[in-house]
């Protein structure tokens, strides 16, 4: 997996690819906890080159929201492919996060919120 | 010549062992033409249990050894993971909360639901000292 990393207006896309599984999702956790660890209090994570994703990837982003809640932060995310939004849905994830379609709209509801 | 219909693979109960029998995956997929978008679930299935039996035979001295078979059957996938651990049904784990808000939500659990809801067909079988779970996937209509 490679991740893009893109700041904009004070808010940090991270932009994974490729399969988010048991075997890449550590990738994905390193780049996430960098960043809450470094100060970043607004995270955008756009998964439009995700193919699809499975528990230990959830986990990662369960794990993220939690600690960025627990310092004020906002986490949104985007682009959600069909096989992503499906997984998300059938764990009961989509009411847990914000998620916008696109990585414009993301970064407009993190600057404001 | 006609695609085998059936593919076998021996893999190490390790990370390493789980992407070659994602691989193994993708070279069966691409041979019968079912396209990544669509098989997904495959995918996930496997990785979902594959993990499990990894996770849980680390306590043991050695890693194990874990068999999966693909096998298609009309427009269905069957697909069955071995692996001599101790016995272990996985379907006889609770099902997690999944309305439960963020501060509830423990990270585990979610594997086994997820197999399934994505996979039409799940059964475990203990047999010859060995754990065997197969799935089965349709394609959508």
């Amino acid at each position: 997996m490679d991740i893009q990393q893109e700041r904009s207006d004070g808010v940090l896309v991270i932009a994974p690819s490729g399969r988010i599984d048991s075997t890449t999702s550590d990738t994905l956790d390193q780049a996430l906890t960098a960043a809450v660890s470094s100060g970043e209090r607004r995270l955008v994570v756009d998964f439009d080159r995700v193919s699809y994703i499975s528990s230990a990837g959830l986990r990662v982003l369960l794990v993220a929201a939690k600690r960025l809640r627990a310092e004020r932060g906002v986490l949104v995310l985007c682009a959600l492919g069909e096989p992503v939004r499906q997984v998300f849905d059938l764990a009961g994830f989509l009411p847990l996060f914000t998620v916008e379609r696109s990585r414009d709209l993301a970064l407009t509801r993190c600057a404001g919120g | 010549m006609a695609s085998a219909p059936r593919l076998s693979v021996c893999v190490a109960a390790s990370p390493a062992g789980i992407q070659q029998a994602a691989a193994a995956l993708d070279g069966f997929r691409a041979e019968h033409g079912l396209d990544d978008s669509a098989a997904w679930p495959l995918h996930v299935a496997l990785d979902e249990i594959l993990s499990n039996i990894v996770r849980h035979s680390q306590t043991g001295p050695e890693a194990g050894w874990i068999d999966v078979t693909i096998e298609r059957r009309g427009d269905a996938v069957d697909m069955t993971v071995t692996d001599d651990g101790p016995a272990f049904d996985p379907l006889q784990l609770p099902e997690p909360d999944v309305t439960a808000p963020l501060e509830g939500r423990q990270p585990g659990g979610l594997g086994v639901h997820l197999v399934r809801k994505l996979m039409d067909r799940v059964e475990y079988a203990r047999a010859g000292g060995r754990n065997r779970l197969t799935m089965t996937w349709r394609p959508p209509a």
